[in-house]
């Protein structure tokens, strides 16, 4: 007996001349409310390890390794970084309060966040270029570089993330999207796009809070 | 005969016990805070 799946190949998975209609918006907006909460937990698990290696070559400190003197992240650097996450956050939730309440300013709002952003990749790439000390440098230092590097990656992917929703509004304020796409009124997907996206970048400002005291202050 | 004195015992216990906490206790956290929104119904709003 032929198994279902040789009976099917090569047939189409819609008859033709059956047309299939849009997609709601409202199912995006779904996937995408869960998507930030996924990869919330996701990166959870990833940043997991380093602050594992962190408190595991702390205590076992082989060969008195762990942090030689002088190996140690600018503090200046560290106060700045930190203020501009948490500045970055925080306007990032007022453009996306701003946005439910269909205030047009919220662009300024998310590339104020933006611009707070891209300061932080600035700030971590100068302490990098200004630290006297490198991934070889002990175990705190491996520790700290990979963190920090990896921290900077998310930071950079999440900042392209809202600036996709900035570009979008701005394109769709200059020519709204057709509706007789895959997915009927696109534009209405910029709402809990950005939702997802501040939720991220939320998440990932808290990370950085946590990275701060455990990396500098600890 | 001379003793050697390993500073075993302690780092052990204490790696033993990050190693069994640490991720054990992210799992437990966010097992929760995904049993909370799919209660509350994700995305539903």
């Amino acid at each position: 007996m032929a198994e279902a799946s040789e009976l099917l190949a090569g047939m189409p998975a819609v008859a033709p001349g059956v047309e299939i209609p849009p997609e709601p918006p409202e199912i995006g907006a779904r996937q995408l409310y869960l998507a930030g909460r996924l990869l919330a937990g996701a990166t959870s698990f990833f940043f997991l390890a380093f602050a594992f290696a962190y408190f595991y070559l702390r205590s076992l400190n082989v060969d008195h390794m762990w942090r030689p003197k002088g190996v140690g992240p600018e503090q200046g650097y560290g106060v700045a970084i930190l203020v501009c996450t948490l500045a970055s956050g925080a306007l990032a939730i007022v453009a996306a309060r701003m946005l439910a309440r269909e205030q047009r300013g919220w662009l300024r709002a998310a590339s104020g966040a933006l611009g707070l952003g891209l300061a932080i990749v600035v700030l971590q790439c100068l302490e990098y270029a200004t630290q006297h000390f490198g991934p070889a440098s002990g175990a705190y230092a491996s520790v700290y570089c990979g963190w920090t590097c990896f921290y900077l990656l998310a930071v950079i992917g999440t900042l392209y993330w809202i600036e996709t929703h900035v570009a979008t509004e701005l394109r769709s304020r200059r020519r709204p999207a057709a509706t007789g796409g895959d997915i009927f009124e696109p534009d209405r997907l910029i709402k809990p796009g950005l939702d997802a996206a501040v939720f991220y970048w939320c998440y990932l400002v808290g990370l950085g809070v946590l990275t701060y005291v455990v990396l500098y202050l600890v | 005969m001379e003793s050697i004195a390993l500073p075993l015992a302690s780092h052990f216990l204490t790696v033993s016990i990050l190693t069994l906490v640490l991720p054990l206790g992210t799992l437990i956290v966010i097992a929760i805070w995904y049993t909370v929104l799919w209660r509350r119904g994700a995305g539903e709003r």
